[in-house]
């Protein structure tokens, strides 16, 4: 009782007014800390001028600091350190729908002559179908994959030129490449209007090195605009086991599917990669804004002079260098991220929609996505079991229709992405950098759970059990890991593409059978009872989705705790330990009570004793004491 | 090799002996002249194409074939009949090594006398920065940090703490945990062994040596003034240590050794034009330099493109005899360069070089015609104070899981391998590690 | 809050009243204890108990770093710092030093550094060697802009050899741009280490034929480069 009373009249004491004096040591570097948290950087002169001055309340300038950007980049980072969410080269991403690559011949007027083309375009001619679309003996050589041709090149012939290909100007030339008549060519106001957006010389130039491009010429079938096309089968005879490719072509020519015999004549998106492969009418859309340029016949060319260290973001490069087209893509999927994370903080949004909010937003180059590519990998071996409508995970009628591809800095609200979106949960970055069902599932667990899966002490058997979550030695974690992998069963691994009820369901007869297809390996396990494969542990829960997982996630027992623990960790630099036992349920309880606000959160942790303590500075203390603070020191 | 049972036995006897052994004895056997190399094969590696060969259809196995590996650029592959027209290869052997190899092992092959290998240690982990610290630390994550700290902090705070840099990790997995440990030993993490230079230069026509010594000197200074009014010292202390090494690492000798031009003309053996393990050349490269100018006690660096879950896995086999290259090419280095304080001594006979991945690579082809993530692994030593040409530890025939010891009555783990390598230098292996046991058997 | 109740120190009168309350629960306390014959107090002094917790000092994350060290170049672009701060072998790309400043980079799965290490200080001394010289360079060499429009060295030089005063009042400038805080309650020998350190440099410069900088100005470098890379910057 009376170590109470001295308690109470110690904090009753600190509290009485003091008289005037200066900021002390630990005041500065209290303020220090607060700079270099809350705004990101020390304070300059002029700050601590102002912080020194008679009129400066802290309490205004905290609040103040956190509904700045230079917070919600602290607690991003914090996240962004336990979730990683950038990719790097080893995630290739060249599907042959998006890439549109080049060939050089030599043009009728014995220049050389650069012609845009996909490797796999179908075409009704059995000489180029699947190829170039240029023969050896139109051109003088030949053009294997990936690669540079080979041969002796004689001009082409102009009539010949004109029958097979076509000039276009293409979006990365045209900002305006969706007019009729495209003007808004690229200029040097186009680094302010779209920083970042620069295309290496070989696509802004002709062969000549000097030749500004105003237009690029593609082989015919790719400048093709029409949305959908009809699926064709050439009728050929599959080629022999063994059988040399016909005279001219270093290939087979492409073989009818499945798919291809049965729905011969039916109308397929051409956005898909199902009507890439299986339709001749299906080309890169309007102004190419379907297809990526790559200056090159090889995989990953260098197409834009982009950032590749941007802590900062892509505005403000610490080194820009040649990349090919998927280093495009991949660093604005790493953006919409960033600043998905960057608008709940600012917005003090509640902190839940990291998993669960079907907002979004988009730039131009993320609008292309959406709009135009991101259908390009639907829908794989799936065709020949009827899946061929991909069905997306942004709908594209919600991506503004306004921002053109190149518009690297304006960024426009979607108001809901549809109803598969679940937070970063379904975003390509997280879809992408963990490309398992059951990456996805950890990094969940780890970053939103604080829960890790180790196996420390037991002993794994060989077992033919294929039950993860039975399997001895492999239970351990799986009986927890594998019910919320199965959450990400209705989406592709390493890539976006759901895969849907209505045409993949969870247990689809003709796998069940006896004489099941081939492509039925890839989706249906036979292990399982022919379900779904990655279903098998949380079947319902597969059928929830990133959506039904993510709102279990955040009605756990763990969630609130995890989201305290990591944002404190961060601020103070260390893991909670048990001393910290008391704080922590006391910032869970205001953190919750509060609506899951972050600023509140952070407010409480750098008001605490603990945080205003950091700086380990023995001797006086300051009474900064009139900040609120919950914590029980 | 496999595990017998009677060399299991003389091993408990060795190691009851050990434990009965009083501190002291570990530390008179404190050995300052060596160097430590430790690489991490990044990804995680197939060990049927290296250390644990397996060339027939059994239970999970699906071996190497061409129908899943591009065979051309590998130099060891001898074609043996799989199945029909699908051939697999026929496992290395030779008359002077009890070790049968896979062909990854590539030009390291020359050297099997010296290479001991590591099989079936049980990973109980499939995540790559989880098998990543558990060979490094001996460790398991917990909270996503590193319990413990990795091998060679371990033996730069044994052993290296007088050197300029007694730990440099390029790309490697180095933690540094504790308070016990000494602030010297932090070790000095890089991507890349060419940014090394970058930083150690220094401008002209401003501050001059003198100068900088000057400002170096008052920073410690600061920092062990500092030091005395904090509650944590260690901070300070730690920052006042590394300024002190400052001024013996600026100048223009080691940032001009240390370019990628230098190290390439100094060391010319490498490939640094290599299509998969160009930038490891170059830290192969650097460990030797500064090796040889004992500058350093322990070199960390990454050897990579190992996680082949798809089509590329046609290409791992060349990837290891590239990393494998790689490693052989940095053993005749060391043959061929002399100790820099032993006289007549040459570095390959006082440097030890330890080889883990963050796991291995499953036994069956998946449906994108790679492998996945599985929780088994071998390791590589080679060191005069290990028996070369020899392997330890098996996995079973059908499922390529860790076969238990019989006698320790379970399989190896990552922290025998580590107990045992920091007793071989003298160093009593709890000091570091909670877990592990060290393995007499495997040493000389 | 103003900083006005920031002061640690009560007044005199507070700290009386203090001392009589805690007295008073003291005495509180005693009642409750079987009594015992009076005995003197022993003297002793207030001794002023730090009871408060701590925790260790952390790393300035590298973002923070980064921004500071573009804010004293003024602002300027990331590349354009670097084409600034070339010349002279003083700097050769960002790229060359994220890493070693402890950059995570999540592409490739490498954390950042929560540790300093030699090549870190190595690197922060680099750094700190090209701003300061280019920022001399730009707010003391030549025609120097108005002291308002300096960067870093935010203050007035004159011809002659500063006093210590002077030397100091110029030093706090740099030691606030840098630390955070004002030189007077640094601890007691560093105002006087960092003049030496300036003194030594002009001293030993002097006589230089065809300097880039005056020695008084390369004795500012000095000063700056020790501030910029000082333990208490990289920490917090």
């Amino acid at each position: 009782m009376l170590a109470r009373l001295a308690v109470a009249l110690t904090i009753a004491l600190a509290a009485m007014p003091e008289g005037l004096a200066q900021p002390t040591l630990p005041d500065y570097r209290y303020f220090r800390a607060l700079s270099i948290d809350l705004v990101g950087r020390p304070p300059t002169r002029d700050e601590l001028a102002a912080f020194e001055g008679p009129g400066f309340q802290l309490d205004a300038w905290l609040d103040a600091q956190l509904a700045s950007p230079g917070y919600a980049e602290r607690v991003r980072r914090i996240y962004e350190d336990v979730l990683r969410l950038e990719l790097g080269p080893s995630f290739q991403f060249v599907p042959n729908p998006l890439e549109l690559r080049r060939q050089r011949v030599t043009g009728p007027d014995g220049e050389p002559l650069d012609v845009y083309f996909r490797r796999g375009q179908r075409r009704i001619d059995a000489d180029t179908d699947g190829d170039f679309c240029l023969t050896q003996a139109e051109t003088g050589l030949q053009f294997p994959a990936n690669a540079a041709p080979t041969g002796t090149a004689h001009p082409v012939d102009a009539k010949v030129l004109a029958a097979r290909t076509a000039l276009v100007k293409p979006w990365w030339l045209y900002a305006d490449a969706r007019a009729v008549a495209p003007a808004d060519r690229v200029a040097p106001d186009w680094a302010t209007r779209f920083p970042g957006f620069v295309l290496v010389p070989a696509l802004a130039f002709e062969p000549d090195g000097k030749t500004p491009s105003t237009a690029v010429r593609v082989c015919r079938e790719e400048a093709q605009t029409a949305e959908t096309g009809a699926v064709y089968a050439s009728g050929r005879p599959g080629p022999k086991k063994g059988a040399p490719p016909p005279a001219g072509r270093l290939t087979q020519p492409p073989g009818d599917s499945g798919f291809a015999k049965a729905a011969k004549g039916r109308a397929v998106s051409c956005a898909s990669g199902v009507g890439f492969a299986a339709s001749a009418e299906c080309g890169c859309g309007v102004g190419l804004e379907r297809c990526l340029p790559s200056p090159g016949a090889a995989n990953e060319t260098a197409a834009f002079v982009m950032p590749t260290h941007v802590p900062f973001g892509p505005g403000l490069p610490f080194e820009a260098s040649p990349q090919p087209p998927a280093a495009w893509l991949r660093m604005w999927w790493g953006e919409e991220a960033k600043r998905f994370m960057d608008r709940v903080f600012l917005e003090d949004r509640d902190v839940r929609e990291l998993l669960t909010g079907r907002e979004d937003q988009v730039n131009g180059p993320l609008a292309q996505f959406y709009r135009a590519l991101a259908s390009a990998t639907c829908c794989g071996a799936s065709v020949e079991l009827g899946y061929t409508q991909p069905e997306p995970l942004v709908e594209p009628g919600a991506v503004p229709e306004a921002l053109v591809p190149q518009d690297t800095a304006t960024w426009l609200p979607i108001a809901d992405r549809g109803p598969h979106a679940a937070g970063l949960l379904t975003m390509p970055v997280f879809l992408t950098k963990y490309g398992s069902r059951r990456a996805r599932a950890h990094v969940v667990a780890s970053a939103f759970l604080c829960h890790e899966f180790l196996a420390d002490t037991v002993k794994l058997a060989p077992s033919t059990e294929p039950d993860l979550t039975k399997r001895p030695g492999c239970s351990a974690c799986h009986t927890t890991l594998e019910p919320m992998a199965a959450a990400f069963t209705r989406v592709s691994e390493s890539d976006w593409t759901w895969l849907p009820a209505t045409q993949l369901p969870m247990v689809l007869p003709r796998c069940a059978a006896d004489k099941a297809p081939g492509s039925c390996k890839g989706y249906y396990d036979p292990a399982f009872g022919n379900q779904l494969r990655g279903a098998y542990a949380a079947p319902s829960r597969a059928e929830a989705g990133p959506a039904g997982l993510a709102a279990e996630v955040v009605a756990s027992p763990d969630f609130a705790p995890c989201v305290v623990s990591t944002v404190a960790s961060g601020l103070l630099g260390r893991a909670l330990i048990p001393d910290d036992t008391a704080w922590k349920a006391q910032l869970v309880g205001a953190f919750t009570a509060g609506g899951y606000r972050m600023r509140a959160l952070v407010r409480a942790i750098v008001t605490s004793p603990r945080y205003r303590s950091g700086n380990d500075t023995r001797g006086t203390v300051s009474k900064l004491s009139s900040l609120g603070s919950h914590d029980p020191e | 090799m496999t595990l017998r049972r009677r060399d299991l036995v003389r091993w408990l006897g060795a190691g009851a002996a050990l434990a009965a052994l009083p501190r002291p004895l570990y530390a008179a056997a404190a050995a300052p002249s060596e160097y430590f190399i430790f690489i991490h094969a990044a990804g995680g590696w197939d060990v049927t194409l290296w250390a644990d060969p397996r060339v027939e259809k059994r239970g999970l196995v699906d071996p190497a074939s061409t129908e899943n590996t591009e065979i051309a650029p590998l130099t060891r592959w001898k074609s043996a009949t799989l199945d029909g027209d699908t051939q697999t290869f026929a496992p290395l052997t030779a008359s002077d090594s009890k070790l049968v190899l896979g062909p990854g092992i590539g030009d390291l092959w020359d050297v099997r006398s010296r290479l001991t290998v590591i099989n079936g240690l049980a990973m109980n982990t499939v995540s790559h920065p989880d098998g990543t610290a558990f060979c490094a630390t001996g460790r398991h994550l917990a909270g996503g940090r590193s319990p413990a700290s990795s091998i060679d902090v371990a033996l730069a705070n044994e052993l290296g703490t007088e050197q300029l840099l007694p730990a440099v990790a390029v790309q490697f997995p180095s933690a540094f945990v504790g308070d016990r440990l000494d602030r010297r030993a932090v070790p000095l993490r890089v991507s890349s062994a060419a940014t090394i230079a970058k930083s150690l230069s220094r401008g002209t026509g401003y501050l001059d040596v003198t100068d900088r010594d000057a400002i170096t000197a008052l920073l410690s200074g600061e920092a062990r003034e500092l030091a005395t009014r904090v509650t944590f010292p260690e901070t300070f202390a730690r920052v006042a240590a590394q300024e002190d090494a400052l001024p013996r690492l600026l100048g223009d000798e080691l940032a001009q050794a240390f370019t990628q031009k230098a190290l390439q003309a100094a060391h010319p053996r490498f490939d640094y034009k290599a299509r998969f393990q160009a930038q490891g050349a170059l830290s192969a490269a650097f460990a030797v330099e500064a090796i040889k100018r004992d500058l350093v006690r322990c070199v960390g660096f990454a050897l990579g493109g190992l996680d082949t879950h798809n089509q590329n896995y046609k290409q791992h086999a060349h990837t290891q005899q590239e990393l494998f290259g790689v490693i052989a090419t940095l053993v005749a280095e060391l043959d061929a360069t002399p100790h820099p304080t032993r006289h007549a001594a040459k570095l390959a006979d006082h440097t030890h070089i330890l080889v883990f991945s963050d796991f291995c690579r499953t036994p069956q082809i998946n449906l994108a015609g790679g492998r996945d993530h599985y929780p088994n692994n071998s390791m590589l030593v080679i060191s005069p104070k290990f028996r070369g040409g020899q392997s330890f530890g098996a996995t079973d025939v059908e499922q390529v899981l860790p076969a238990d010891v019989a006698s320790l009555g379970r399989p190896l783990a990552p922290p025998d391998v580590l107990a045992t390598f920091l007793h071989a230098f003298g160093i009593e292996p709890r000091t570091y590690l909670r877990d592990g046991d060290v393995i007499p058997e495997m040493l000389v | 809050m103003t900083p006005n109740d920031l002061g640690p120190l009560a007044g005199d009168g507070v700290k009386v009243v203090k001392l009589a309350v805690l007295a008073l629960v003291a005495g509180c306390g005693a009642s409750a204890i079987e009594p015992s014959a009076p005995r003197a107090l022993p003297a002793h002094t207030t001794a002023m108990v730090d009871a408060s917790p701590k925790e260790r000092r952390r790393l300035v994350p590298p973002e923070v770093y980064l921004r500071a060290y573009l804010t004293w170049f003024g602002g300027l672009a990331p590349l354009d710092v670097q084409a600034r701060a070339r010349g002279r072998g003083m700097f050769d790309a960002w790229d060359d030093y994220l890493a070693a400043l402890g950059l995570p980079d999540y592409r490739a799965d490498l954390p950042r550094a929560a540790q300093s290490n030699t090549l870190m200080l190595a690197t922060l001394g680099r750094l700190g060697e090209a701003l300061c010289s280019r920022a001399v360079e730009h707010d003391l060499h030549g025609k120097p802009p108005a002291v308002t429009a300096r960067v870093v060295f935010a203050f007035e030089v004159t011809p002659a050899e500063p006093t210590d005063p002077e030397l100091a009042a110029r030093i706090d400038v740099l030691h606030r741009t840098f630390l955070g805080y004002p030189l007077a309650l640094a601890p007691p020998a560093r105002a006087s280490k960092l003049e030496a350190l300036y003194r030594a440099v002009v001293a030993h410069h002097a006589g230089v034929k065809k300097p880039v900088l005056s020695p008084a100005e390369t004795g500012w470098v000095a000063v700056c480069s020790a501030l910029v890379q000082h333990p208490e910057a990289e920490l917090y």
